[in-house]
């Protein structure tokens, strides 16, 4: 029997979303703050996939979401860099301090 | 019938889980708090590396593959390069944080204390006697996709080609601004 138990990983996934919770809030960089949710997604998963091994090991349907996720972590990346960029274009600026342009 | 996995021994798997944890966690703390935007995207590196170390110790080998493709291989290309378009923006700036880090700080902590304690207190119901499916996680899992998950499968390829379609949009420069 394997010694590992759920609460290992949740452990470690409740530490990681934390840190990625950090990483968003106190970032000035918008690209930093992008790096703090790939951190978050990160721990979700984890938990997933932790919940799925220990729950329903003859389902996986926590390893199936886990995938779910992922893919849908490549679009967010994907389309939060292009905004970026366009904000970029447009304000010269990535500083999320300083984007209040609908803060009227 | 696939061979029948082997079990290693239970103090190797203590031993690889807390060398992963630690080189996850640490280089977490590395993307949140370095001051160089291009390191800290760096340390994400070792960081998706050790979360699916984690997956192959939960046997979700599929997860393991697809986290190093997507997360360690695509997303971390796709950061570095708008670094690299960021860079003026990205580079030289004076503070990389801003004035509320004692108060992210501490709701973080406050975070990490209320899900620490639901972890701690929660009655989680393993079912320890459940095997996984004999005929191995990943055939199992493409079984799943082609049957029970067909709708969200196919829903989740027109999202990626919207993303794709919506991400080129977005960053194409305008014609009149192609100058610039």
């Amino acid at each position: 029997m394997s010694p590992l138990t759920l609460h290992h990983f949740l452990g470690v996934a409740a530490l990681l979303f934390a840190l990625g919770l950090y990483g968003v809030l106190s970032r000035r960089n918008a690209v930093g703050v992008l790096l703090g949710i790939e951190l978050m997604l990160n721990a979700g998963n984890l938990n997933l996939v932790a919940f799925a091994r220990f729950v329903r090991p003859d389902l996986l349907q926590g390893q199936v979401f886990a995938l779910f996720v992922i893919g849908l972590a490549a679009c967010e990346a994907a389309v939060g860099l292009a905004i970026m960029l366009a904000v970029y274009r447009n304000l010269k600026s990535v500083t999320v301090d300083e984007i209040n342009k609908l803060k009227w | 019938m696939p061979p029948e996995p082997v079990q290693p021994e239970p103090v190797v798997q203590l031993v690889t889980f807390y060398a992963l944890a630690a080189v996850t966690i640490v280089s977490a703390l590395g993307v949140v708090r370095l001051r160089s935007i291009v390191r800290s995207a760096m340390c994400l590196l070792p960081c998706f590396v050790g979360v699916a170390g984690l997956y192959l110790l939960l046997h979700a080998e599929f997860v393991f593959a697809m986290q190093l493709l997507v997360y360690a291989g695509g997303i971390m290309v796709l950061i570095l390069f708008a670094i690299m378009l960021l860079q003026r923006a990205a580079g030289e700036e004076l503070r990389h944080h801003n004035e509320r880090v004692g108060l992210s700080f501490l709701v973080a902590l406050a975070f990490l204390v209320i899900f620490g304690l639901v972890v701690v207190a929660g009655q989680w119901q393993t079912r320890p006697e459940l095997e996984l499916p004999a005929q191995g996680t990943i055939a199992w899992i493409g079984a799943q996709f082609l049957s029970r998950y067909i709708v969200p499968f196919e829903v989740i390829s027109v999202v990626l080609l919207v993303a794709m379609v919506g991400a080129i949009i977005i960053a194409r420069a305008r014609r009149h601004e192609q100058s610039l």
